[in-house]
């Protein structure tokens, strides 16, 4: 299933909260940004399940653990609270948050990208952007099917911005797979 | 216990004959197999496998990094993890 971003919300999503840890109200997190550095640079945050209906809270700390990345929030200090807010997203508003890095772009941004090959043919619509363990694979609908993309070079020529393309250096074999 | 030194590592023999014939006439192109538990071997690099999963295909692009080990290792069976359906730092960036 694919679910369309909130873009008018105000709000970017930093983290998810997966489950709680221990009993003083330990929150181990899912990342939605660059890395536990990010996180580490937060001071007031909101909380909650989408950007329409957040609580705000003080961003206590963040330590990255074998088990996972665990966030403490100050008004959180047991596992009763913790429990609630499992599943939620924590939020920084939009001017707050950290543009994406050099040759990178936004996944909210990239989905609804127009793919097309050398030869300018649509190929089809980016839906959605899934984590591999060494690359991103792109789900690009072509109307019929969900064809995967591997985000290399290899396959992506380049990315348009202004026009909203994605122009793939090669397609042999790969909307047959 | 791991393998035998002296098996050498498994490479499936029909998906070696495929990606030798590629190598041959310098072509590249997606080859669909079925073979997870193939090491990817140095004449894979460059190439790209559509690695079943029990589902789907799983386009599995191979560089230097990834040899020795197994193309399985690459198209995951549960874990298939999609964007979060809100607006997010996450970035994605062709590598």
């Amino acid at each position: 299933m694919t679910r369309e971003p909130n873009v008018s919300s105000g709000l970017t999503a930093v983290a998810k909260i997966l489950t709680t840890v221990g009993l003083k109200g330990d929150l181990k997190v899912e990342l939605l940004c660059s890395g536990p550095d990010r996180l580490d640079r937060l001071s007031a945050v909101a909380v909650g399940p989408d950007p329409a209906s957040t609580v705000a809270y003080r961003f206590q700390g963040v330590r990255v653990q074998t088990n996972g990345i665990m966030v403490r929030l100050a008004e959180i200090a047991d596992r009763t609270a913790a429990e609630r807010l499992r599943g939620q997203f924590i939020f920084v508003p939009d001017a707050e948050a950290e543009p994406p890095q050099e040759g990178s772009v936004r996944v909210d941004d990239l989905i609804g990208f127009t793919v097309v090959d050398q030869d300018g043919r649509e190929r089809g619509v980016v839906r959605e952007v899934y984590a591999m363990p060494v690359y991103d694979l792109w789900g690009v609908w072509t109307g019929s099917k969900e064809v995967l993309i591997p985000a290399v070079a290899a396959w992506i020529d380049r990315l348009d911005r202004e026009r909203r393309l994605v122009v793939l250096a090669s397609i042999e074999g790969l909307f047959d797979a | 216990m791991s393998r035998s030194i002296k098996k050498g590592p498994y490479v499936d023999t029909k998906l070696q004959a495929k990606v030798d014939a590629l190598n041959k006439v310098n072509q590249k192109k997606v080859v669909k197999t079925w073979a997870r538990d193939c090491t990817i071997i140095p004449e894979f690099v460059g190439h790209t496998f559509a690695v079943h999963n029990g589902n789907k295909f799983i386009p599995v692009y191979v560089h230097e990094a990834m040899v020795g080990h197994k193309l399985g290792e690459f198209a995951p069976t549960r874990i298939f993890r999609a964007h979060p359906g809100v607006r997010s730092e996450k970035s994605t960036s062709p590598a």
